[in-house]
């Protein structure tokens, strides 16, 4: 068996050849011998999504199995990918089984309404005897440690334990090239740590070839053999570099210790607050823990343990179940950055969508904007359609429309929650140091996360949800 | 029985009771109905919730028909109240109870078998019986989950408009929902397509196979002759009886 090997050039023409087009400046290009564990880093917004669907095939029409690369091209994140892949020799229907893609999103994941039938649905398309199926989704469930009936419905699972159920569908199908795209971003810790696992006992077992996708610095650390960059194409643009060395979260934690001690006046008290989407069961109880001017208070706990509950609570969006809020005399703004991106929002250009929050005369606005755009490292992006952005794009849009709405004369208290999602190391510093501004400003922060290092780097104050 | 044979059944049972509104085709569909349900109902998966569910659903439906055609019904024989325009008479009444029992009749195995069905099940069912290519079976599958991931973004999404001051109005929530479900349908496409779905034609793949195999068997082939022979019955006795009543004339 020979290598894999990919090349993403920027040169539009130069890889219709069977040759790879080494003299073409390619932007990205790698060999990955069998069994190498590859961990790919970037900046977000640097195409490493699209990297991996072209890897799976999804996106360049590449026949797996054949030996020959076809050129194909898709322009995503104003990165116009082109290239050739070329995978290792083999019979097409080997190669059909050769590539297993685990995306993000735990919920579009699963196609049918029961487990079993779900992680079936790749081997019917593989073309699997049937009698061979059972024993094939039982062992796949057994390497990710997911101890439910095939019956059980999918809809009942827990994000991790979703998550865990995609992999089996895609372990059932054995693969030898594992592709993972982000897997644990939604996951709280103990779910991610499970994945992880289990994929690491499965490279182990079956001698696959992994590449993963992924922000949290040192968590794969153990798995993989070796890390691959990637840059962006027009590093100017945006303004990038790569902060490679580890520890920086340590930095941000310092320069943050300069911060103001002022005043800490309660923004809002909550009192013995229950918590809970209506129609549904209670998710929390006897919840008392106060907003402090100034401080930023981080809230964790396991999926579905009712921090959105919590976050649509302290912004009234929903009832308080029971016990309550008080505000303080003078009623803070409220600002809210929602877990999904795309929820809210509202404008067709980046620019608009910011804008559409912000109070004050349009001159006073226009800078506000542009102030915030430049510290989110989104003016390069102003001009773009808000869905059009990458996942960690769209993540730091949604803080820079709930961010440029806060104005540094009142008080508010901003809730935030997964802010970290889809980061890379510079972003991912920038937003512990806006957060760190923010709270000094003033304003009194909530931060719902999963991300231990975010946790380390600005928690003043922790409230654990049980579960 | 077969999911596909359970809706056939409903349809074959039904069909006299779409042509005639009469009190005994009705009752004596009604009757067999529930005589012959471990046939039609097969094991179900029932919980007691599900059942109280499609009790009530029936119920609503007996009470609606039963009222509005006893107030507003065809008049005749004697009178027995009126009030306006309400008027309950002898016939107005009679066709109450015929159009209550054959709306229970229609509604009891329809809401009873929609709320026992698999829908993998159905869909075997339609791929190896009913031959409906895989492709649009499961892409049906999968929009009905998305439906429900819809409903769940539409709060999110009025909960995130209100958040930034915006008017929360359901109309106004549809453009940005109609762009969250575009991305939640691709992003479902491609962990479809990223499990080898639908790659068929592209390649000289091998033939895509069944998990679960959807067959007819000989319990299916007796569930349709007692279907048939619950409707001859039912439309027999009703001519001999001259209760049989075409609808539409």
């Amino acid at each position: 068996m020979s290598d894999w090997r990919w090349m993403l050039t920027a040169a539009p023409d130069a890889s219709t050849s069977d040759v790879a087009p080494r003299d073409s400046s390619p932007l990205l290009s790698f060999d990955i011998s069998p069994g190498e564990c590859v961990l790919v880093r970037g900046p977000s917004g640097s195409g490493k999504s699209t990297l991996l669907a072209s890897l799976a095939g999804l996106i360049d029409v590449n026949r797996p199995g054949t030996g020959r690369g076809i050129p194909g091209r898709d322009v995503v994140n104003q990165l116009t990918v082109e290239g050739n892949i070329r995978i290792a020799a083999g019979r097409p229907a080997q190669g059909l089984a050769r590539v297993g893609l685990l995306l993000q999103d735990p919920l579009t994941q699963a196609v049918m309404p029961r487990v079993g039938d779900d992680i079936a649905f790749g081997l019917e398309n593989l073309g699997i005897d049937p009698d061979d199926m059972p024993a094939r989704i039982r062992g796949a469930l057994d390497a990710v440690g997911l101890d439910v009936a095939l019956t059980a419905l999918t809809d009942q699972l827990s994000g991790g334990e979703r998550q865990r159920l995609a992999l089996a569908g895609v372990l059932a199908m054995r693969p030898s090239l594992l592709l993972l795209d982000e897997p644990t971003a939604n996951l709280d810790i103990e779910g991610a740590i499970r994945i992880r696992d289990a994929v690491a006992a499965a490279v182990r077992e079956h001698n696959l070839t992994l590449i993963v996708v992924d922000h949290t610095p040192g968590f794969w650390t153990d798995v993989v053999t070796r890390t691959i960059d990637v840059e962006l194409p027009d590093a100017a643009n945006l303004g990038h570099e790569l902060a490679a060395q580890p520890g920086w979260g340590a930095h941000a934690r310092a320069s943050s210790n300069e911060r103001l001690t002022g005043f800490a006046a309660i923004l809002a008290r909550a009192t013995n607050l229950s918590v809970g989407y209506p129609r549904a069961p209670r998710a929390q109880e006897n919840l008392n823990f106060d907003v402090v001017a100034g401080r930023i208070l981080t809230v964790t706990g396991r999926n579905g343990s009712g921090k959105s509950a919590l976050a649509l609570t302290l912004a009234q969006l929903i009832p308080a179940r029971a016990g309550s809020i008080n505000f303080a005399p003078v009623q803070p703004r409220i600002g809210l950055v929602f877990q999904t991106p795309d929820h809210q929002f509202i404008g067709s250009t980046v620019f608009s969508d910011v804008l559409a929050g912000t109070r004050g005369s349009r001159q006073d606005r226009d800078t506000r904007v542009r102030n915030t755009l430049a510290e989110f490292h989104l003016v390069g992006l102003a001009h773009r359609n808000p869905f059009a952005l990458s996942g960690g794009e769209k993540r730091r849009l949604s803080i820079s429309d709930v961010v440029a709405s806060m104005t540094n004369v009142e008080p508010g208290i901003l809730i935030f929650d997964e802010p970290s999602t889809g980061q890379d190391e510079h972003t991912w510093r920038d937003l512990v140091l806006s957060l760190r501004n923010l709270a000094d400003a003033g304003h009194g922060l909530v931060v719902i996360t999963h991300d231990q290092q975010l946790i380390s780097a600005v928690s003043d104050g922790r409230l654990e949800l049980s579960s | 029985m077969n999911p596909l044979m359970r809706i056939a059944f409903v349809v074959i049972v039904s069909l006299p009771l779409l042509i005639s509104l009469d009190v005994v085709s009705a009752g004596i569909t009604l009757a067999l109905e529930a005589v012959t349900s471990p046939i039609w109902l097969g094991s179900p998966r029932l919980s007691a919730r599900r059942v109280a569910f499609a009790a009530l659903t029936i119920l609503f439906a007996l009470v609606a028909t039963g009222t509005a055609t006893a107030l507003y019904g065809r008049p005749g024989g004697a009178e027995l109240f009126t009030w306006g325009p309400v008027r309950i008479t002898e016939l107005s009444l009679g066709l109450a109870v015929a159009a209550c029992l054959r709306v229970a009749a229609l509604v009891m195995p329809a809401v009873f078998i929609f709320a026992t069905l698999d829908i993998a099940e159905l869909g075997d069912a339609l791929i190896q019986i009913a031959r409906v290519p895989a492709r649009f079976v499961w892409g049906a599958v999968a929009g009905l989950r998305l439906i429900e991931l819809t409903t769940a973004d539409f709060g999110q999404v009025r909960f995130a408009r209100r958040a930034r001051g915006l008017r929360s109005g359901p109309v106004s929530a549809l453009m940005p929902l109609m762009v969250v479900s575009l991305r939640r349908a691709e992003s479902m496409a491609v962990a479809m397509e990223a499990r080898g779905f639908d790659r068929g034609e592209k390649t000289d793949a091998p033939k895509r196979t069944n998990y679960r195999a959807s067959s007819m068997s000989w319990r299916d082939a007796c569930g349709l002759l007692v279907a048939v022979f619950i409707a001859a019955i039912a439309t027999i006795t009703s001519l001999l009886t001259g209760a049989w009543h075409v609808v539409l004339t």
